[in-house]
């Protein structure tokens, strides 16, 4: 879990031009909401239009006031006055839960369009390096521990750490041609693919994003990090299980049809003419698996800016947008901010998108999961 | 057709400021227009420059004198304004002034332009520019060695949280369904492009860890690689 390392910094940080968050709060947002709603008359409420809690708020704005303020910076509003480190956390989340375009946010905040994809970028850089602590590998074996505890409840996997998805960022391009051909996918959609490792309670501890569309969900896998830790024995490591016929089951995450069979990462079984114990295993992983498609579901929906079809991004600001979006929606989970549970609903994240296929079945895999679909089945017959 | 309907228009005022400056009698018209469309291919920014020299040595033949006095004209200050504004647009299509004016004065008077114009089929301007650019990356490419002949390298940016730098930025070179990665070196774009001989070559990535295989050999859709694998 993600340690909220801000708020002490921020407690101690000077009150740069009264900007600090918890002393103005109530303040700001009176103000701020008077200056957007003035054409409307309408003061919607807070958590109506950024989808987050004013807690959450106010600790995003503390991770990132430190290098916000120290940026000079003198963006102004339509009206000349100067956009405080508030404001600008408002409009570049407004920006990126919203997917509006630069001008009807610009509209809407009273500000040049162009204003607000600065604050929206640096907005991006601060919170990349500011906020990735929130999103990383379980580093205690405790941490390892309640993750497991927390699959097996689901459909009953012991010693799974993780579920793997993929999902593709849509876009368009200013021109098919033969460099740009590498971005589209299988469905002949430009797309940027989204690779995530997930626990149960929907946040993600690794990512991997940038690679483009036309690479498959192996392709992303075997080029990642991830799986060169785990293939050395880096990762995963942790503690093993002793089924009760003496086999020894080692730390592992799940994943589809999409990703290959290896030691370290468990897949349904494919074929025709397989045995119960094969389809319950399989209806048993399909089940687990859906945290990831959740988390991924609502990654989207909660950050819409990477949900629909973007508009002739720049390929290389693209994966830091995706990353940021997907630290703030661990952000949100570590804040226990609740607003947005409710909306929630759906695990469609790649709806137009057909499951892919890898024939790939690591021979010591292969056992590993016969042994587990067998203890399984014994130990929690259907 | 826009720029007849052009010169059609501006062309009483000439017509007028000619018959008032230099008396020319009327009724010339139609020599006027095929003049300037004759006239129109040098390009405007080469027109300061030609003056002085020569006019194109077939005009000198019919309307020497007429051209001097256009010459003359054309670097009268408001009108020369005039004439630098309209004359891009009309260079930007010069499909035009190929099909109406004839050929040797072109090749006489401005050869680069029109010699480049043939080359080019003229329908879609876009499809050279590509194979220029794929031609260059393929130039690239084999001046890194044979081996990448014939890929086509796209620069991606990757985030990887599982990786201690998290951010790098990689060429993906791929061929069919043959993909290899490469990390990109982070110095100086200068620096990097001339000795990019010595700074891609060794820095073969071995992200896949699979087998002993130097490149990053990825097959996709169930082909055969260029270089065999265990994947799919």
């Amino acid at each position: 879990m993600g340690s909220i390392r801000g708020i002490k910094k921020r407690k101690k940080a000077d009150n740069k031009d009264g900007q600090d968050a918890s002393a103005t709060s109530f303040d700001w947002w009176h103000h701020f909401s008077l200056r957007i709603s003035a054409r409307s008359k309408n003061i919607e409420k807070f958590e109506s239009v950024f989808k987050i809690s004013r807690k959450t708020f106010n600790y995003i704005c503390s991770l990132v006031e430190e290098d916000m303020v120290a940026r000079a910076s003198n963006f102004v509003d339509l009206n000349g006055n100067r956009l405080s480190l508030n404001d600008q956390v408002a409009v570049a989340l407004r920006r990126l839960s919203s997917g509006e375009s630069l001008s009807t946010i610009g509209d809407s905040f009273r500000m040049n369009q162009s204003t607000v994809s600065q604050v929206t970028w640096k907005f991006v850089e601060t919170m990349e390096e500011r906020g990735l602590h929130h999103l990383s590998w379980p580093s205690t074996e405790m941490e390892m521990e309640e993750i497991k505890s927390k699959f097996e409840n689901i459909r009953g996997l012991s010693n799974c750490c993780g579920a793997i998805d993929s999902t593709h960022i849509m876009m368009t391009l200013p021109s098919v041609d033969a460099l740009n051909s590498v971005w589209i996918d299988r469905e002949k959609n430009c797309s940027m693919v989204l690779q995530a490792v997930v626990d149960p309670d929907l946040r993600f501890h690794d990512i991997v994003t940038g690679w483009p569309g036309s690479m498959s969900d192996e392709q992303v896998l075997r080029s990642s990090s991830l799986f060169k830790l785990a293939e050395e024995g880096k990762r995963l490591n942790g503690g093993k299980k002793t089924l009760p016929d003496g086999s020894v089951l080692r730390e592992y995450i799940i994943g589809d049809t999409g990703f290959p069979l290896l030691p370290w990462l468990l897949t349904p079984f494919e074929g025709k003419g397989l045995s119960d114990i094969q389809v319950e295993f399989n209806k048993r992983i399909v089940e687990t698996q859906m945290v990831a498609k959740k988390a991924l579901a609502r990654l989207k929906d909660m950050w819409k800016i990477i949900q629909g079809v973007m508009w002739k991004p720049d390929k290389h600001k693209l994966p830091r947008i995706v990353l940021v979006c997907c630290i703030l929606h661990n952000v949100v989970m570590d804040m226990e901010d609740e607003v947005h549970n409710d909306m929630l609903s759906c695990h469609q994240h790649d709806s137009r998108y057909q499951d892919q296929t890898s024939e790939f079945a690591d021979n010591t895999a292969n056992i590993m999961r016969e042994k587990l679909s067998l203890y399984l089945s014994r130990k929690m017959p259907t | 057709m826009l720029c007849s309907a052009q010169t059609g228009k501006s062309g009483l005022n000439w017509l007028d400021r000619l018959r008032s400056n230099k008396g020319i009698p009327t009724g010339d018209e139609p020599n006027l227009d095929s003049f300037l469309l004759t006239a129109h291919p040098q390009s405007p920014q080469a027109r300061p420059n030609d003056p002085p020299r020569n006019p194109p040595s077939e005009a000198r033949d019919e309307p020497m004198p007429m051209s001097t006095i256009l010459a003359e004209l054309f670097c009268m200050g408001a009108t020369l304004s005039k004439t630098n504004k309209k004359c891009p647009r009309k260079q930007t299509n010069p499909k035009i002034f190929l099909a109406s004016s004839a050929t040797t004065t072109t090749t006489n008077s401005k050869p680069s332009v029109p010699a480049a114009l043939p080359a080019a089929p003229s329908g879609d301007p876009a499809v050279p520019e590509v194979e220029e650019e794929a031609a260059a990356d393929r130039g690239e490419d084999e001046e890194e060695g044979n081996e990448l002949k014939g890929f086509t390298k796209s620069e991606v940016t990757v985030i990887d949280t599982s990786s201690p730098g998290w951010k790098v930025d990689k060429f993906v070179f791929r061929k069919n369904n043959v993909w290899k990665v490469r990390e990109k070196k982070t110095k100086n774009k200068f620096l990097a492009k001339r000795k990019s001989n010595s700074t891609l070559a060794p820095r073969d990535v071995h992200v896949n860890a699979i087998e002993n295989s130097k490149d990053n050999v990825i097959n996709m859709r169930g082909e055969k690689p260029v270089k065999t694998q265990k994947v799919i």
